[in-house]
Order: C-alpha cells, then sequence, then structure tokens
C-alpha cells in the first residue's frame, strides 16, 4: 500500500506528465508535476515529495542539472530519484550522482509501478531502521 | 582555347608529363575531398537518425500510456466498439516502438558503437530457452516447432543478448511466414570451428531475385499478405546480419519460391572442456604474476541426473539456474566467475585472490545456502544436496603444473558418464522401444537378445543397471539372474526384472532380498523409470569411491 506517499513528476512534456500523473494516482499516490528543473526545486521544497520521477531533456533547467542541485541542498541520496528518459546510455553518468532508478521511455507501466513501490519500500525500511538505533 | 585537346595520351615532353600529374593530384584530392564528405554525411544521418528516434519515443510513450489509462478503464468503462479501437492503437504504436528501436540499434551498429559482451554460451539450453519463450506465437498459428540440437555440449563463444536477438529474429519472421498448422524447424549443428544454426520454414519462400538485397537495410519482408501488427520494419535481417559478422559469422538464406526457407548462420564454436582450462590457466598466470592465490571450487548438484529423468530436462535446469543465483549471489563481491555446464549439472566457480582458509568459508557457504532451501519442482517440494570440492594454488608443496593436473582430474567426475543400462529381452520391438525412451532420459543403452549375448557383453563393458525379461528362448531369465549373480564381477549390478503380469516370479529366483526387483508387463514408462532410479541411487556413491 502506498499510503498516499508524494511523489513528484517532472517532464516538460506535459501531456506525459498527465499520463503518469493519473497512473499514480489510480494507485492511491499523491501526485505533483513541474515541467522543467527549476520548478522542479521550488516544488520539492514546498511539497516535500517522498520520490522524484525526473525526465532529462528539459527547458530552463535539465535533469542532470537539477539532480546536481537537488544533492547540493539536501544530501547526496536523500531523496529518492527515478530518471524517466529516453536516452539509454546515460545510465552509468546518473548512477555517479547518486539515484534509485534509470527507466527509458516508452516504458511499461506496470515496471515502473513496481519500481517505484520497491524503492519507497526500501526507503521506509531504512527510516524505521535508523529511528530505531539510538544515536 | 589556345592549346587542342590532344587526342593520343601519350604525354610527348616534360611540360605534359607535369601536367599530368597534377591532374591526377588534384582528382585525387577531389576524391578524397569527396569521401570525406561523404564520410561526413553519413555520421550526420547516422545522428540524425539516432536523434530523430529518440525524440519519437517520448511522444510514443504518451500515447502508449494513455492507450492503456483508457484500456485498464482509469477513464470509465468503455464501449466495445471503443474499447476494440483503442487497442488498435496500441497495437500500431507497438510497432512504432518497434520500428524506432531497430532504427536505434541499427545507428548503434552503424556508428560502431555496439560492443559484445562475449561469454560462453552452451547451445542446447539456450535455443530451447528462446524457442519456448515464443510459445505464444507459435500457438496462436497451430505450428509445429522441432529442434534439432546437439546432445554433447557445444558452446559458442558470443553475446548471448545479440545471438538472442538474431534467433528471435529469425523465428519470428518465421512465425509470420508460415501458413497455419505449417512447420518450423531449429537446429544447430557443428562445422569444424563453427556452429551452424539454422530456421526452415514450410511458408511460401522467397523470390530468388530478392534474395541479394533480402539482408539490406530497408528491406521489408513480403512474402504473402499480413495485417498491421505483423509487418516486419525492414531492419530485422540487417540488423542480424551485422550482428553475426561482429561475431565473426556469416547468414545467408536458402529457399525456394513456394516450398519454405532456411535462414543460416554460424558463429565460432568454443569447447566447454576448452573454457574450463583457459580459465584455469589465466587465473593461474595471474595468481602467479600477482603473486596472490587463486581457488576453484566445483559444485555439482547430486541428484541431477535423478531429477533429470524424473521431471524432465527443463525442471532439472531450472533448479539448477536458481541454484546457480544462489551460489553467484553468495559470493557477492568477490572476484569471481562462474561457469555452468548445464548438460551434467554442475558449475566451476574460479575465484581470483582467494586463498585456502576464504575458499573453505565460500564452499561451505554455497553447501549451506542451497542445502537450507527447498525447491519447488511442480507440485513437489525437494532438498538438494550439494557436492563441493575445491582447490587452492599455492598449496604447500603444490606448484602450478600439479595444480592444473589435478584440477583437470578434479574435472572428470564432474562430467560424469552417463550412466549405462543393458536391456536384455528377445524381442525387438520391446529392445528398440526401451533403448529410445532410456536415451531419452539421458541413459546410455545396451541391448542384448538373448542371455548369452548379454553375459558376453558385460564381460568388456560397464554396465550400471540390467533391464533383464524373463521369457527368453534358449537361456531363460532365471537362467541369466542366476549366473549373474554366482558371477563376483556382475554380482553387484542391479537388476530389474520384467515379467508379464501373473507371472510368478518369486518362484524361481528365491527370496534374493534388495537386489531383486521387478516391473510387470505392460509398464507405464514412469514407472519403469522410477524404479531404475530407485536401484541406481547407490551406484553413484559407489563410483564415486571407486574414482577417489
Amino acid at each position: 500500500m502506498p499510503g498516499g506517499k508524494k511523489i513528484l513528476v517532472v517532464d516538460d512534456e506535459q501531456q506525459l506528465a498527465l499520463a503518469v500523473k493519473i497512473r499514480l494516482q489510480s494507485r492511491g499516490y499523491q501526485v505533483v508535476i513541474a515541467s522543467d528543473g527549476r520548478q522542479a526545486l521550488e516544488l520539492i521544497q514546498t511539497e516535500k515529495p517522498d520520490l522524484v520521477i525526473l525526465d532529462v531533456f528539459m527547458p530552463v533547467m535539465d535533469g542532470y542539472f537539477c539532480l546536481r542541485e537537488i544533492n547540493q541542498r539536501y544530501g547526496r541520496n536523500k531523496i529518492p530519484i527515478i530518471i524517466l528518459t529516453a536516452r539509454d546510455r546515460m545510465k552509468e553518468l546518473f548512477e555517479l550522482e547518486g539515484i534509485e532508478d534509470y527507466v527509458i521511455k516508452p516504458f511499461d507501466h506496470d515496471d515502473l509501478l513496481i519500481r517505484i513501490e520497491r524503492v519507497l519500500k526500501r526507503r521506509s525500511a531504512a527510516e524505521s531502521e535508523t529511528s530505531r538505533t539510538p544515536l | 582555347m589556345d592549346r587542342p585537346a590532344k587526342t593520343s595520351d601519350t604525354p610527348s615532353d616534360k611540360t605534359d608529363l607535369l601536367e599530368h600529374a597534377r591532374q591526377l593530384e588534384e582528382r585525387n584530392a577531389e576524391l578524397n575531398r569527396a569521401n570525406q564528405e561523404l564520410a561526413r554525411r553519413d555520421q550526420l544521418r547516422t545522428d540524425l537518425v539516432s536523434m530523430v528516434s529518440h525524440e519519437l519515443r517520448t511522444p510514443l510513450a504518451t500515447v502508449k500510456e494513455f492507450a492503456s489509462i483508457l484500456t485498464d478503464g482509469l477513464a470509465g468503462q468503455l464501449t466495445r466498439d471503443q474499447a476494440e479501437y483503442v487497442r488498435i492503437i496500441q497495437k500500431s504504436t507497438e510497432r512504432m516502438v518497434r520500428l524506432v528501436d531497430d532504427l536505434l540499434e541499427s545507428a548503434k551498429i552503424e556508428a560502431g558503437q555496439v560492443l559484445l559482451t562475449k561469454r560462453f554460451v552452451e547451445v542446447r539450453p539456450f535455443v530451447e530457452q528462446i524457442v519456448h519463450s515464443l510459445n505464444p506465437l507459435v500457438d496462436n498459428k497451430q505450428l509445429t516447432v522441432q529442434t534439432r540440437l546437439p546432445e554433447e555440449p557445444l558452446g559458442i563463444f558470443a553475446d548471448p543478448d545479440k545471438v538472442t536477438q538474431v534467433l528471435v529474429n529469425l523465428l519470428s519472421n518465421a512465425i509470420k511466414f508460415t501458413p497455419e498448422s505449417g512447420r518450423i524447424t531449429v537446429s544447430a549443428e557443428e562445422r569444424d570451428n563453427d556452429v551452424q544454426f539454422a530456421v526452415a520454414d514450410t511458408g511460401l519462400g522467397i523470390d530468388p531475385q530478392d534474395v541479394p538485397k533480402l539482408f539490406e537495410k530497408f528491406q521489408p519482408l513480403r512474402r504473402g499478405p499480413m495485417s498491421g501488427s505483423a509487418k516486419s520494419t525492414g531492419l530485422g535481417l540487417s540488423i542480424s546480419k551485422r550482428l553475426v559478422e561482429l561475431h565473426g559469422g556469416r547468414i545467408w538464406v536458402e529457399s525456394q519460391l513456394g516450398s519454405g526457407s532456411t535462414f543460416l548462420f554460424t558463429l565460432p564454436k568454443y569447447h566447454l572442456e576448452e573454457v574450463f582450462t583457459e580459465y584455469l590457466k589465466t587465473g593461474l598466470a595471474h595468481a602467479k604474476e600477482r603473486q596472490t592465490a587463486f581457488s576453484i571450487i566445483l559444485v555439482a548438484v547430486a541428484q541431477f541426473e535423478e531429477l533429470r529423468s524424473r521431471h524432465g530436462a527443463e525442471a532439472a535446469t531450472s533448479l539448477l539456474k536458481e541454484t546457480e543465483r544462489l551460489i553467484r549471489t553468495s559470493v557477492r563481491r568477490q572476484s569471481g566467475d562462474i561457469i555452468v555446464r548445464w548438460q551434467h549439472g554442475d558449475m566451476l566457480v574460479v575465484l581470483v585472490e582467494v586463498d585456502k582458509a576464504g575458499c573453505a568459508a565460500i564452499a561451505q557457504r554455497f553447501k549451506q545456502t542451497v542445502e537450507d532451501r527447498p525447491f519447488r519442482v511442480g507440485e513437489a517440494e525437494v532438498r538438494l544436496t550439494l557436492l563441493v570440492s575445491s582447490l587452492t594454488y599455492p598449496d604447500g608443496p603444490l606448484d602450478a603444473d600439479e595444480f592444473l593436473r589435478l584440477a583437470e582430474r578434479t574435472l572428470q567426475p564432474v562430467s560424469r558418464p552417463r550412466l549405462r543400462i543393458l536391456v536384455v529381452d528377445d524381442e525387438t520391438k520391446i529392445r528398440q522401444f526401451l533403448k529410445e525412451s532410456l536415451e531419452l532420459h539421458g541413459f546410455e543403452v545396451n541391448t542384448a537378445a538373448s542371455g548369452l549375448d548379454a553375459l558376453e557383453q558385460l564381460k568388456t563393458q560397464t554396465i550400471h543397471l540390467i533391464l533383464l525379461d524373463l521369457m527368453m528362448p534358449v537361456m531363460d531369465g532365471y537362467e541369466v539372474y542366476h549366473l549373474l549373480k554366482e558371477n563376483p564381477s556382475t554380482r553387484d549390478i542391479p537388476v530389474l526384472i520384467v515379467t508379464a503380469k501373473g507371472e510368478r516370479t518369486d518362484r524361481a529366483l528365491g527370496m534374493e532380498g534388495p537386489t531383486y526387483h521387478y516391473v510387470t508387463k505392460p509398464f507405464e514408462l514412469e514407472q519403469l523409470l522410477s524404479k531404475i532410479q530407485q536401484l541406481l541411487q547407490r551406484v553413484p556413491q559407489q563410483r564415486a569411491s571407486q574414482e577417489e
């Protein structure tokens, strides 16, 4: 059960973002949409999403720059990121910056949902782990 | 024009010669420029194809997603017609996605961006799995797919993903172009230094004048009518050709209009035994050079043969895969590699920079991980026993040569010889039937038409089990049985007696204890196999102790 987790979908292709939103909402997620990296940074601050789905080639601020900015502001791997792109050969580059997953468009929505669920599950398991260990 | 054009080409003086050379040079330079321009245009075109393909992916994803949002009813229930139309959109989108993928792949190959990740691939299970994965397509058209694959382990050294791509391409073409109830034959065989693969269909065949163009780009196969999504992109065969050539093989077609087509390709073969030795040698050389340790672990599933004859090759192989996966996870980040011999149910784990203690610990972990875990085979749950042996260099006085010799000897029992059964029956049909069925289940089979013939064969052959018919002319089963039990060299061979229903067996044989077993005719093959397995269970241990 997603338990109303909030997901930020960043894509300049607004129709695709909408499709992803409808799909995610049907599974009980809350969804916010941004159409470029700069908007994404703003929404991360105000909406505090549990996970970000990030496109790469976007106007204003692209996904790579956005990811590096997120890392700088919040720390590496603090916010789980799934890259969703049409390019199949940038995985290593993004992995160096710390991402949870890399999905290629066109994607299989069931597969995307499974990956999202897996990341969120892993995160909540890690959180309950750290909250149990006294600092 | 102040100089008349020369009609004779012989340069008569020095000036002419120089002029001639200058012209040649100029023409050369021109050609070079043209070549460069062509290369540049080629590059541009490849870049363009790649860019356009990527650009297409995003809108395609959008179409695909909205279509599935509709079919999944996320925007309300669809009428029957609406659902049908959306499915047409989905089908066409799928085709576009395939086209884009093919275009990208093609552009990558042309730009020299496709790198092969070669591994050792054992032909039989590899091809079987691909054929199996296409079953749904085959069933749709009620086609028969036959495979003719080598019984003996035969390996290729190739990129399994790329070879899969080629085979899937050829197979799906064959499926597309073969009319309903047709037949497709997939085969692989050894040819000198190559393995030759062939996909033959009983389709319409190809017009000879189309054959030369077949492997060129954008030559959609036109072999009879077909519906929208079945249309090919016209890239599949050209991609296949490039992929085969990248491996150093070749691809061609033999076809006659009206009598089907056979697509053939070759890949360089690689013997698993060579692979083992090569791995050992490389590992050893590495260890010597860096003055570090090198270990190998041999892992075999003890019940592999039994599982295979009881549940079939497929189930046994999938158990082995599961075992391999477990072992792979438990090697973790250790620098190691695993070679699996599916045919025999064993694996060689090569561990670089692991010493004797480390090796023992890892071997122990393998055993525990696998043995602690129940595996499912159909309805049943089985627990596996893992036979593990290991060898480390350096290890005391063991030098490199000794290590290699020992390792190669250790490998022998792993490629365990198949068990040999002697079928003694005077009826030709029964002998043939048993030979064929038992061979199918992985046994070697000798046949004897009479008791005397059987005793003669036993003098020279190692036989692991005897299937003995009681009712035979000249020397009957009872007599043969007693002769076998009296002779110390044949006394321990388990005998399974085959009797007709209603025959009294205990009468003449007496109470012989645990080595007396029988099945009654007519029997089910299943029942016979399970009896054979029961009898053979003790045999591997006997053999193992002989070999040590």
